[in-house]
């Protein structure tokens, strides 16, 4: 099986060198918008890079404490006039549009200086309006990072922190607490993307082997010679998601590039957002990408053994892809998975990387999440193996329902 | 003998008929170095009994055995003893004859090596020398049938099973396929011949099955069915056997 399997595979090679252009261009693409992609699927980021069409409107921050120390803090920050909070709820002055953001420092009260570790400072603002996200992330950024020494020294004045090296955690209301500890924050974009990327190659590529070979007949020429099914299947399976990984590879050297330059650097560290895409990470996702590959082709081939003709399988494609990507997405997001979505196959491949973005690489988990998609892959093989030869699939050939009215059944019958 | 199908059966359906039978209870047997014509009008059941002895299709009922191999019980054991040509090249566009033969040569289980002879052989005997490193898509219609010829032939199967392999053919052509047919019965090879042409059959098969509505109504060598027949000539038999424009088949 192993030379029919090579054999096979090497065929698909050459055919796939000769007629390189479209994936080449598709390789292009990838390296430009990969990191496009990437960056604009991340709230933070975007937020980040539209600061630029925001920063000569004005804005207003409303602060509950120390406001002096506020107004210090964001001098520089020309387009946010800082006012006190009085006795406003933060959430309503910000809903009944009386404030953009609003700050609410640690208490200065003598109660709460035992407690000082898990002071913090928070930062609520409209999560549906982009400008408000944009003016948070400036009001955090700079609590945060530039002016921290001014901040902890007046920190300390006023009882809040104990320990010296404490810094206060930023809370962003109505979204996640970002840790910036130097690992990307693209644990959530950047599998889909490499999701969304390889599907595209995987379905063309299983439709181009399977569907179409049986449209042009050749798939039953090939039926003809003395081959178990699912070699056939096996070397397109190796074959299609090896060439799924190409434009992966290329948008992630593209992704660590565009992270690497300067200009990009500058803008994210304004916001102390530090992303790095190191060659050991790109590597490390190209690893990671590989039991994504084998899993989405397999079901990609699964999907295009199916169909008879390639023009209706190219039709259901989009379906299948949105279905496919929505519920993978889905099964991540959906909390009370949690538990299980390493034991999940397909899902856990892509749940494994975003942990591993996370920087909570579990290898147990890895090697779980790898062995279970696999089996599945293989299993998708075979079920895949038995509609080859399928007499309706490869000439048309109907078969009699197996419940027919009354009326319509016929004189004749098997004898 | 190297073919030998007996009471084949197989149905299809469709809304209109409901199930009725495209082959019926047809049984004959092709022997070595003889050239076998299966000769029957459009959708007589000719392809759908070739389809069942390549494996391609399940018999609904009967046996078919090739070289011995039961295509039932054992298809990858069938499957090595013949050679199958179409009316359909279906070649790989990207690849040239010789990487085409290469690959099935390969996949056939042919010995490496003896493989680079074999197709170096065909490639003389087959007249493609000129165009054995073109890719295919370039090709003629009449050079791609040579191609899908020699592909059939690649792994020296003891039967060779061809269904309409002239159609489309240009009269040249078609000679040059009826005298590699001739010489494959020459090499002891067992020949199934599928047409619908007269003139091919008669030429070319020592004993012809006529075929059509899926039963096999005459059976016999050209010279007993002209006998049996009472008739001139094959086409006069072929009438009196369908039953004059009675072509309307499946």
């Amino acid at each position: 099986m192993g030379h029919e399997i090579a054999t096979l595979m090497r065929k698909e090679i050459v055919e796939t060198i000769r007629e390189f252009k479209s994936l080449g261009l598709f390789i292009v693409f990838c390296a430009i918008f990969f990191p496009m992609f990437s960056l604009f699927g991340n709230t933070e980021i975007s937020a980040a890079l539209i600061e630029d069409s925001l920063t000569n409107q004005k804005g207003t921050v409303g602060v509950r404490g120390d406001i002096e120390l506020v107004r210090q803090v964001l001098t520089s920050k020309k387009e946010l006039e800082v006012k006190p909070l009085f006795d406003l709820d933060p959430v309503k002055s910000i809903e009944e549009r009386i404030y953009d953001v609003v700050v609410v420092m640690p208490e200065t009260n003598s109660d709460h200086k035992q407690k000082s570790e898990e002071e913090s400072i928070d930062v609520f603002y409209d999560s549906h309006a982009e400008g408000t996200i944009a003016w948070a992330l400036e009001v955090a950024a700079a609590l945060n990072s530039s002016q921290i020494q001014m901040l902890k020294s007046k920190l300390r004045q006023i009882g809040v922190a104990t320990a010296p090296e404490a810094l206060p955690k930023v809370h962003y209301k109505s979204i996640d607490i970002v840790e910036r500890k130097g690992s990307a924050p693209l644990s959530e974009t950047l599998p889909t993307v490499i999701l969304f990327f390889i599907t595209t190659v995987a379905i063309g590529g299983a439709i181009g082997g399977i569907t179409m070979e049986r449209e042009n007949k050749r798939l039953a020429q090939l039926l003809l010679l003395p081959i178990k099914r699912s070699s056939i299947l096996y070397s397109l399976l190796f074959v299609i998601s090896g060439i799924s990984l190409l434009p992966v590879m290329a948008g992630l050297f593209s992704l660590s590039w565009a992270f690497s330059l300067d200009e990009v650097a500058d803008r994210l560290k304004m916001h102390n957002l530090v992303v790095d895409v190191p060659p050991e990470t790109v590597a490390a996702l190209l690893l990671l990408s590989v039991p994504i590959a084998i899993s989405v082709t397999a079901t990609s081939l699964l999907f295009s053994s199916y169909y008879r003709v390639a023009q209706q399988a190219r039709g259901y494609s989009l379906i299948y892809m949105v279905a496919l990507n929505g519920l993978i997405r889905y099964i991540l997001n959906f909390h009370a998975l949690d538990g299980v979505v390493a034991f999940i196959p397909i899902v856990n491949s892509v749940f494994v990387m975003q942990q591993v973005l996370d920087g909570k690489v579990d290898a147990l988990q890895i090697i779980i999440a790898t062995i279970s998609t696999l089996a599945v892959s293989a299993w998708m093989i075979e079920i895949s193996a038995r509609k080859l030869d399928d007499q309706r699939l490869l000439f048309g050939i109907e078969r009699a329902p197996k419940f027919q009215p009354r009326w319509g059944k016929t004189s004749q019958s098997k004898t | 003998m190297t073919i030998s199908a007996e009471g084949v059966k197989k149905w299809f359906y469709d809304r209109k008929r409901g199930e009725f039978p495209a082959v019926d209870d047809v049984t004959f047997e092709c022997r070595k170095g003889e050239i076998f014509g299966l000769l029957g009008p459009n959708g007589a059941g000719k392809t759908t009994t070739l389809m069942m002895i390549t494996t391609i299709l399940k018999p609904d009922g009967g046996k078919v055995e090739v070289n011995g191999f039961d295509v039932a019980t054992n298809p990858e054991g069938a499957r090595m003893q013949f050679g199958f040509v179409s009316s359909e090249a279906a070649l790989y566009d990207l690849l040239t004859p010789r990487e085409t033969l290469a690959f099935v040569g390969k996949l056939s289980k042919c010995p490496k090596e003896k493989l680079s002879a074999r197709i170096d052989e065909l490639i003389h005997l087959l007249d493609m020398t000129s165009f054995a490193d073109t890719r295919c898509q370039a090709l003629s219609t009449g050079m791609k049938q040579r191609v899908a010829i020699a592909r059939a032939l690649v792994h020296d199967p003891p039967v060779i099973i061809m269904d309409e392999p002239t159609s489309g053919l240009d009269v040249p052509t078609m000679q040059s396929v009826y005298q590699l047919v001739r010489q494959c019965k020459e090499m002891g090879k067992c020949v199934l011949f599928s047409t619908h042409i007269m003139s091919e059959a008669e030429k070319l098969c020592d004993r012809i099955g006529i075929i059509n509505k899926g039963k096999l109504h005459a059976l016999g060598t050209v010279a007993e069915l002209k006998q049996q027949y009472s008739k001139a000539d094959l086409e006069e038999i072929f009438l009196a056997v369908v039953g004059g424009n009675e072509n309307n088949g499946s």
